[in-house]
């Protein structure tokens, strides 16, 4: 699901890549401030103390630091770890961490901190590396600086998920924390310390000034968040150059408008987002293949993306892997449209129009419907729901859209986020987070039978034959063949239409800060586009006082004084008849 | 009685000018609702041309997101626009014409518990209820006009009420109830004639209220986003972001001219009818 964002993980380069090979251009000194606008209130930004993966996670990931780290390719490569080494038999990984890393508070992280953390953090369960860490069977530190981790079986993700995603906490700070979640200090080791957070009103982080990469540094003295949820006064906020960068993805329709602003620079890439229509295969007759591939083929994707994305996104691949996902060896399979063949799919199992007002009976002959359900705040999505609904009339297949409060359609579709839990619909608009195309082990998730983002109950022997064979890799080199083989079987059993994966499309002001990577999938938001190659330690910015806050105050002040000039006009007016 | 009471609204409505633009608005733009078909270019769901047009001579007010006639969708939008406020004042003013004379009629306990709730439903911030219920309730035509009528009868059922109790001391009711006339024969024979004009004035003032109500609440995103009300027509601009570009000009101006229209003409009409009738001013009516 998009809304609860799950990690990022990436594509992996098991070789020894020990060096970064990222170069971001520096434009802006340090001491300086940057603004950047973010669409929603975070919370306190701890590891357990985020709302949603983006941009949540990403504002994390400024003040902590993990192991490994991924690159602009999504690639997971050392970070807090100097050099590493993997045993023969994949079950024993040794990590040298970087000397002198020091936490915010000027304390050292060491390697008790690496175990302290990978510990805590098996036994107060988080949602998106726990499975990950199961793996793990001992930690021993033997040294300061040297973490060795025993697993029960070789994990050929293990740089990427837990290394790249686990964030370490100083140890003396948390422990004795029995409620992760309720806990607000967010001391890290990132490049950037959390100095003020005011909850919904801004974020402020301060460069860490003894930092302990010897390349790469915080890029920006002072960076200033004004939280400002509604896209359009965020948008403006940005032209106006009141801020300098914004989290939201740019809509399609603002791209050119943004484009051609003064001073405005837009970067666009491709996102690992995806849009389906989620079928629900336990209920007659979207059981059937046949009817299932036949909306498949009503379905004209590319019509889609240039109607609702404005042909900023790249139409959905049947098989559900994203073209330029590294995962893929062979080209996906490609999205057919073919009208007639469903038609006459239709036919074959049934459902033929008997009555002649254009509309197919079911077999039975029986009126049929279906229902499509979108979430009703998401614009994009309803309407393209109703050109769905078109599409399939036009096969003849009588079909409505519902548009209901998010948290209903979940409720029908994925109760309680637990696909033992059962779900009541059709079909139902979807999309999930770009986390699920970055691990070839969610794909499985997604359409084994037991899988647990299985949220259409979707299921074919053959389809869990070749998914289980991704549990079985004990190298990178075997995920590719099997992801592959698994694009083109469920392309032709249709568990769900990918429809398309929008494009990630960002603007900011590069006179403010042009350091900006697009990162693979991901956006430019991200650790990479805030640290740079230098050498020197920038000083930390005086400290501002962040504007929002106070001009609301004003506003309000005004606001209110006007009220009560209304109202005591008002008294005097309706008074003034009954004196004598 | 009834058929006077009206026909003096009538009258009332033809001598002063406001109440004759008033109704004259009105009637242009139920015309425009009821031709929807002959007079909108295109049909409100078709999608005839390129997303995000600006204004040309295929499409006079451009298109929208989806590359549907702007023109065509206000066009049709009047019918859902008009319909919902037409609805919702109905049912609002018949719970307060029901609840009006029951209070009046019999008084004390019925009396006291209906108009504690009236005070109940009045004295809650309005807005922010509305927006409360429609959000609870979800996005759908039916939960609107709930929610519309369930918080706009109050003002009808204060009104009628007060107007009951002025025709209950009436020498001909009074006579009447002296003659041994039930309950329900009383309020069907010579209350509810009484209080017609009054009520008609009051369902006119709550038709305006409520539209506008329609188009807040589509607007903020809590109206159902697949009617295509002039409420919506403003979400959908909001959304996809007109306000941000030109496209306000032709997107969000000609739905809220027209809104602001109907409004206009709800309340030239109902202003002319509620003095022609209102209880403050029955002290005319009495002299004849």
């Amino acid at each position: 699901m998009v809304r609860t964002t799950t990690g990022r993980a990436g594509i992996l380069l098991l070789a020894s890549v020990t060096v970064l090979v990222v170069a971001a251009p520096v434009v802006t000194a340090a001491g300086t401030e940057l603004r950047i606008g973010t669409h929603t209130d975070e919370g306190p930004l701890t590891p357990y103390g985020y709302t949603f993966g983006y941009p949540g996670l990403q504002l994390v990931r400024l003040t902590y630091d993990s192991l490994f780290i991924m690159d602009r390719e999504r690639r997971p490569v050392p970070w807090l770890v100097r050099e590493y080494e993997v045993s023969e038999d994949g079950k024993r990984w040794t990590l040298r961490l970087h000397e002198g890393i020091k936490f915010h508070d000027g304390s050292d992280l060491t390697s008790a901190d690496v175990k302290f953390t990978y510990t805590y953090m098996t036994r107060h369960a988080h949602a998106v590396w726990q499975r990950a860490l199961r793996g793990i069977e001992a930690i021993e530190t033997p040294d300061p600086f040297t973490v060795e981790v025993r697993l029960a079986a070789p994990q050929p993700l293990f740089a990427l998920r837990p290394l790249a995603e686990v964030p370490i906490l100083p140890a003396h700070i948390w422990e004795g924390v029995t409620d992760p979640r309720a806990f607000t200090d967010a001391t890290g080791s990132g490049p950037y310390r959390l100095a003020e957070y005011r909850p919904g009103h801004f974020y402020r982080f301060e460069a860490h000034p003894d930092y302990f990469h010897p390349e790469w540094k915080p890029a920006v003295g002072t960076i200033v968040m004004p939280i400002i949820p509604d896209a359009t006064t965020l948008f403006t906020a940005l032209r106006a150059g009141q801020v300098d960068m914004a989290t939201r993805v740019v809509p399609p329709e603002l791209v050119e408008e943004l484009r051609q602003a003064p001073g405005v620079a837009v970067q666009r890439g491709p996102s690992f987002v995806s849009t389906l229509l989620q079928i629900n295969a336990e209920r007659e007759p979207f059981d059937r293949v046949e009817f299932r591939r036949a909306l498949a083929l009503a379905v004209d994707v590319q019509n889609l993306v240039d109607t609702i994305q404005l042909g900023y996104a790249t139409a959905g691949g049947p098989g559900f892997v994203h073209p330029m996902s590294a995962w893929l060896l062979l080209p996906g399979p490609e999205a057919q449209y073919d009208p007639d063949r469903a038609r006459s799919l239709l036919e074959g199992i049934g459902f033929t129009d008997r009555t002649g007002d254009g509309l197919r009976e079911d077999p039975a002959g029986m009126p049929f419907k279906q229902t499509i359900l979108v979430y009703a705040d998401r614009a994009d999505r309803v309407r393209a729901a109703e050109i769905l609904a078109e599409a399939f009339r036009a096969i003849g297949l009588r079909t409505e859209v519902k548009a209901m409060e998010a948290g209903t359609v979940d409720s029908l579709v994925w109760p309680e986020f637990d696909v033992t839990k059962g779900r009541d619909y059709d079909l139902a608009m979807w999309g999930w987070s770009a986390g699920i195309q970055e691990n070839p082990l969610s794909l499985r998730e997604l359409v084994h039978s037991q899988g647990s983002l299985n949220i259409g109950a979707f299921s074919d022997p053959e389809v869990d034959q070749v998914a289980d064979r991704l549990l079985v890799a004990t190298g990178i080199a075997d995920f590719g063949p099997v992801v592959s083989e698994l694009a083109r079987l469920v392309a032709d059993r249709v568990p769900f239409v990918t429809l398309w994966y929008p494009d990630g499309i960002y603007a900011y002001r590069p006179e403010a800060y042009d350091g900006w990577v697009y990162v693979k999938g991901l956006g430019i938001l991200d650790k990479l586009s805030l640290v740079t190659r230098r050498v020197e330690v920038p000083e930390a910015a005086p400290v501002a006082e962040p504007p929002p806050a106070r001009q609301r105050g004003w506003a309000w002040l005004l606001l209110a004084a006007a009220a009560g000039a209304a109202v005591v006009l008002f008294g005097l007016r309706r008074a003034r008849p009954a004196r004598p | 009685m009834a058929h006077e009471g009206v026909t003096r609204l009538g009258r009332a409505l033809k001598t002063s000018p406001p109440g004759m633009l008033g109704i004259s608005v009105l009637a242009v733009l139920l015309l425009m609702a009821v031709l929807a078909p002959a007079t909108a270019p295109y049909g409100p769901r078709e999608r005839v041309g390129r997303p995000f047009q600006p204004p040309g001579s295929r499409h006079l007010l451009g298109t929208n997101d989806v590359g549907q006639d702007i023109l065509s969708e206000v066009i049709w939008g009047a019918r859902v626009s008009l319909t919902i406020g037409i609805v919702a004042a109905l049912a609002a003013t018949s719970v307060g014409t029901v609840a009006g004379c029951a209070a009046g009629y019999f008084g004390g306990l019925v009396d006291g518990v209906l108009m504690r709730t009236v005070d109940l439903v009045l004295v809650v911030p309005f807005v922010p209820l509305m927006i409360l219920l429609a959000a609870y309730l979800g996005p759908s035509l039916y939960n609107l006009v709930f929610v519309i009528a369930g918080l706009m009868w109050a003002r009808p059922a204060r009104v009628v009420r007060s107007q009951v109790l002025s025709l209950r001391t009436r020498l001909y009711v009074e006579a009447a109830k002296a003659a041994g006339g039930s309950a329900p024969h009383m309020i069907r024979r010579h209350i509810v004639p009484g209080v017609l004009p009054l009520v008609l004035a009051e369902f006119v003032v709550c038709a305006s209220l409520a539209m506008l109500i329609e188009a807040s609440l589509s607007f903020l995103g809590l109206g159902d986003p697949l009617q295509k009300s002039w409420g919506t027509t403003l979400y959908y601009a909001r959304v996809r972001g007109a306000f941000l570009t030109g496209a306000w000009v032709w997107w969000v101006l000609p739905p809220g001219l027209l809104i602001t229209l109907t409004v206009l003409g709800f309340a030239l009409t109902g202003f002319t009818l509620e003095a022609h009738c209102g209880p403050r001013l029955a002290r005319r009516g009495a002299g004849r």
